[in-house]
């Protein structure tokens, strides 16, 4: 065999999505709905008349600070955590609502914990079995076990796997019943960045080859932008945005949602239809009342050039630091310095003057008012 | 909301009501019997008749518990944290003395300064003729610190062992010489440990009747057992007094650790703490270990071995002190043995939903229940024992219950329940919640979860916690003395025959019986664990 190919870097990606979706049994997977949930502790509103859609086959990725009730909402749909109101459906059937609180243990949900929450006195087969029927456990085992590339490992114990097996196991076991709907609870917890991102990407595919309605919670935007076909992001108990994922980091509904999904400038500009003159030249915005607005202009949409090159306003490099991928400047424009990643060969030098200019979507552009205390527009 | 785990809840809180109400028996005698009798305090406070030995036990209890707290720590660091010569071995035999229970070890001690002594036999041919004899304060104290140092050392050596290096290096690199890294980072470290090992030893110093009463020091607990009968408003005035002295101090210690917080909760260990060289006090610091090493574990042993090897020598002949007689031997150890276990396996089985209670859902009648336990084992088992006998005596059936095995049972859940307690609570958290919310996930009902996953994640530290029990039933003599089925024989209450009637051979048999039996089954159930650190 080739020694390239042996030891080849593929993704994980490429290599789960070639298992055929009919090792495992589709169907299983209803839809979820959650209405008006509230949930207090000790006089603190946790959850405030949450609403979810998650379409049957669909992922839910919510997304939000710790503290913002995200795990909340998750144990009262695996009804390990009562409501005050509201309701939770599973398909047709009423799991919480007035007077009705179906117990965890029949709601028949599958549950991918932070620290797996592997039985550590029981061996990867018997953790697997262990929410089967006694009769066809062995065989269902080593189904589930091979669905998520672990043949053979029945006999092993939990605390002798690496980090991403024992994620694989918490996944069969978490599978292994035919849950309606898998919930994950910050599933990536504790383990190397390095592997993180392609168990993500491993467990994004299997959960898309199963077609399984999911709900994942997470406090890392890259890890819902991978795992959910929608994102919902959420802050003190609240909801503020849901939707597809583009549509979420592109057109933000508060500068707050903004700047928790990644760096943000916000530049003052006059709107004027669907553009904005800023200190960078006219901007293409969404929405726009006219008037003075905040614009949303991502690092990696302001482009950097050199002085002698055309287009673009001139300013000048006033700090720099580096990355693995993308050096990142701080630039200073007509008197505003804004944030630029840029990966050019030769870097600028700090000092250097350069030609700035936006090159990015159709942005957002907010009213000045709606600028939270704590973020500044680039000055 | 009426579902099976709320049943469940509702079962185990009606369990640690009946269980807390239980352990409020040997106070409401207290109180009972005080209201009754009428003991008249004025003329009590006005006279030595409290005062003494009063003054007397908190005497021996607090310089018991200093020199206790100096001797454990030293050792512990000497053991866990420097080059100190054979550190495996002493790791090994530092704790051992833990299984001498006092009045054994005053047995031991008085046995070896006697007349025909180990002692003797070894000074005589030097010219020593006069030995001192061990008696009063000074005998007290000296017995007490050698057999109940373990209690200090113990916990600060498992503390010091996984003591996280960082600090110790964060505070050379300021500039800190060693022996101020010791002061100022070491010993806060370990204060959690040290301070709550203390606490353990002041409790079993003021409430130890064995051993002052073979060494004739007239403290509270003495004066409670020999009134007890022909006296008996003084004997339950002078417990109430002591049972008010233990509980002051409990609620003391517990108001500084409330206030300290217990660093050892917050860190786990990444690198382990360094060794440190001690240079030319090596060997100075071997001596010193060895010689309380031969004091505390060698010389009780020897001297017992020496008694028994008399007897043997002896056997089947009448001539006293030396007479032995190995007939009962058997029987005692083995009935010792099983009353223990069981006794250990029932004391664990009924605090375990308080223990539940208290981790789990931070139940406040949990809690209280547990606070309660606790002042149980802050009573003096001559105490507990004498209520135990009170009330049994009210109870319907008093006939079938008096002197009875669960009786005796139940008399030691009321003494040990609160270290009991305290173990299952530690095992509690070795099962947590997380594991119980995986298993209802995948459908695990109540029971289910329950057998499958908690009782199996906790077996080790119930274990752990049942030896612990185990051990202190095979110590404990006064409830033994009391409580007993009549024709029942423990090998405590053997070994206090013999004392008492100067068959110092037969006692040299019995206790290093005594001794090896509970040795090895606490070697098994509890030191073991701390030795290898927490298998969690």
């Amino acid at each position: 065999m080739d020694v390239a190919l042996m030891f080849s870097t593929g993704t994980a990606s490429e290599e789960v999505s070639s298992v055929p979706s009919h090792e495992v049994p589709e169907g299983h997977f209803h839809d979820l709905r959650l209405s008006g949930v509230c949930k207090s502790y000790e006089g603190v509103e946790v959850l405030r008349e949450a609403e979810l859609l998650v379409p049957t086959g669909r992922r839910l990725a919510v997304l939000g600070p710790s503290g913002c009730g995200k795990t909340t909402l998750l144990r009262a749909i695996a009804g390990l955590a009562g409501v005050d109101s509201g309701e939770v459906w599973l398909g047709d059937w009423l799991l919480t609502g007035d007077s009705v609180h179906i117990p965890p243990e029949k709601r028949r949900i599958g549950m991918l914990f932070q620290q797996n929450a592997l039985f550590p006195h029981l061996s990867v087969g018997q953790n697997v079995g262990y929410g089967l029927p006694r009769h066809d456990r062995a065989e269902r085992v080593a189904e589930i076990l091979s669905f998520v590339k672990l043949e053979g490992f029945e006999r092993r114990v939990p605390g002798t796997l690496s980090g991403g097996q024992q994620q694989r196991v918490a996944m069969a076991r978490a599978l292994a019943p035919r849950p309606r709907v898998m919930l994950l609870d910050e599933p990536f917890q504790g383990i190397d960045a390095q592997l993180r991102r392609s168990l993500c990407v491993e467990v994004r595919d299997m959960l898309n080859s199963i077609g399984a309605t999911a709900v994942i919670v997470t406090h890392d935007p890259d890890e819902a932008f991978i795992l959910g076909n929608e994102v919902a992001v959420m802050k003190d108990g609240k909801i503020l945005q849901q939707g597809d994922p583009d549509e979420v980091f592109n057109f933000p509904v508060t500068p707050w949602v903004a700047d928790f999904l990644g760096e943000t400038n916000f530049l003052c500009g006059t709107a004027e239809g669907s553009s904005a003159l800023t200190p960078l030249g006219e901007i293409p915005i969404r929405r726009s009342s006219g008037g003075d607005v905040s614009v949303l202009v991502r690092p990696s949409h302001v482009t950097l050039m050199g002085s002698a090159e055309r287009g673009g306003v001139m300013g000048h490099i006033e700090a720099r630091s580096y990355f693995s991928e993308a050096n990142e400047y701080r630039v200073r424009v007509n008197g505003t310095a804004l944030i630029a990643r840029s990966s050019r060969v030769p870097r600028f030098q700090v000092g250097e003057r350069v030609r700035v200019a936006y090159e990015g979507p159709v942005t957002a552009a907010y009213a000045r008012s709606d600028l939270p205390g704590d973020m500044h527009e680039s000055v | 909301m009426k579902t099976a785990s709320g049943v469940f809840r509702r079962l185990q809180g009606f369990w640690i009501l009946l269980v807390g109400l239980a352990f409020l028996g040997p106070l409401g005698y207290l109180i009972y019997e005080n209201i009754r009798l009428r003991p008249d305090f004025a003329e009590l406070l006005g006279s030595n008749r409290l005062w003494r030995p009063l003054g007397n036990s908190l005497l021996l209890a607090t310089t018991v518990t200093a020199s206790a707290m100096v001797v454990g720590t030293a050792l512990a660091w000497l053991v866990a944290r420097t080059d100190l010569p054979g550190r495996r071995a002493w790791a090994v035999l530092a704790p051992l003395p833990l299984v001498i229970p006092s009045f054994v070890g005053a047995t031991a001690l008085i046995a070896l300064l006697a007349r025909g002594g180990l002692a003797e036999s070894l000074l005589s041919p030097l010219g020593v003729s006069e030995l001192p004899q061990l008696a009063g304060f000074w005998g007290a104290w000296l017995t007490l610190t050698l057999f109940t140092y373990p209690y200090v050392y113990l916990p600060t050596y498992a503390r010091l062992l996984s003591l996280d290096s960082s600090k110790e290096e964060a505070a050379r690199m300021l500039g800190r010489r060693p022996t101020s890294v010791f002061a100022t980072v070491v010993l806060p470290s370990a204060w959690h440990a040290i301070t709550a090992g203390s606490l353990l030893v002041f409790l079993y110093t003021l409430s130890d009747f064995g051993a002052v009463d073979l060494l004739r020091y007239e403290t509270l607990t003495r004066s409670i057992f020999t009134n007890r009968l022909f006296d008996r408003p003084t004997s339950v005035a002078h417990a109430l007094v002591l049972g008010l002295a233990a509980l002051v101090v409990v609620a003391g210690e517990r108001r500084l650790q409330r206030r300290a917080g217990d660093p050892a909760k917050e860190e786990a260990p990444r690198r382990f703490g360094q060794m440190q060289a001690l240079g030319r006090l090596r060997w100075a610091a071997l001596g010193g270990v060895a010689a309380f090493m031969l004091f505390s574990l060698a010389a009780p042993l020897a001297s017992l071995g020496f008694w028994m090897m008399r007897g043997l020598v002896n056997l089947g002949r009448d001539v006293g002190v030396v007479a032995m007689d190995l007939s009962s031997l058997a029987q005692a150890t083995l009935s010792t043995v099983l009353v223990s276990a069981t006794a250990a396996v029932v004391c664990v089985a009924v605090v375990l939903p308080v223990a539940w209670q208290s981790i789990r859902n931070r139940s406040s009648l949990a809690k209280a229940t547990g606070v309660l336990a606790g002042v149980n084992f802050a009573l003096p088992g001559v105490v507990v024992a004498l209520a135990l006998v009170f009330w049994a005596l009210r109870m319907p059936f008093s006939e079938q219950i008096y002197q009875s095995y669960p009786l005796l049972i139940g008399g030691y859940v009321l003494l040990f329940g609160s270290q009991a307690n305290q173990a299952a609570q530690v095992a509690v958290t070795t099962a947590p919640v997380r594991f119980t919310e995986a298993a209802r996930m995948l459908g695990a009902r109540r029971i289910r979860r329950f057998v499958s996953i908690e009782l199996l994640l906790m077996t080790p530290s119930l274990a752990a916690a049942g030896g612990i029990v185990l051990l202190s039933v095979m110590k404990e003599l006064p409830l033994t003395l009391l409580a007993a089925p009549t024709g029942l024989s423990m090998l405590s209450s053997e070994i206090w025959d013999s004392t008492e009637t100067l068959s110092l051979a037969q006692a040299g048999v019995e206790s290093l019986v005594l001794v090896a039996a509970s040795g090895l089954l606490t070697w098994l159930l509890v030191i073991r664990r701390y030795r290898f650190g927490h298998s969690t």
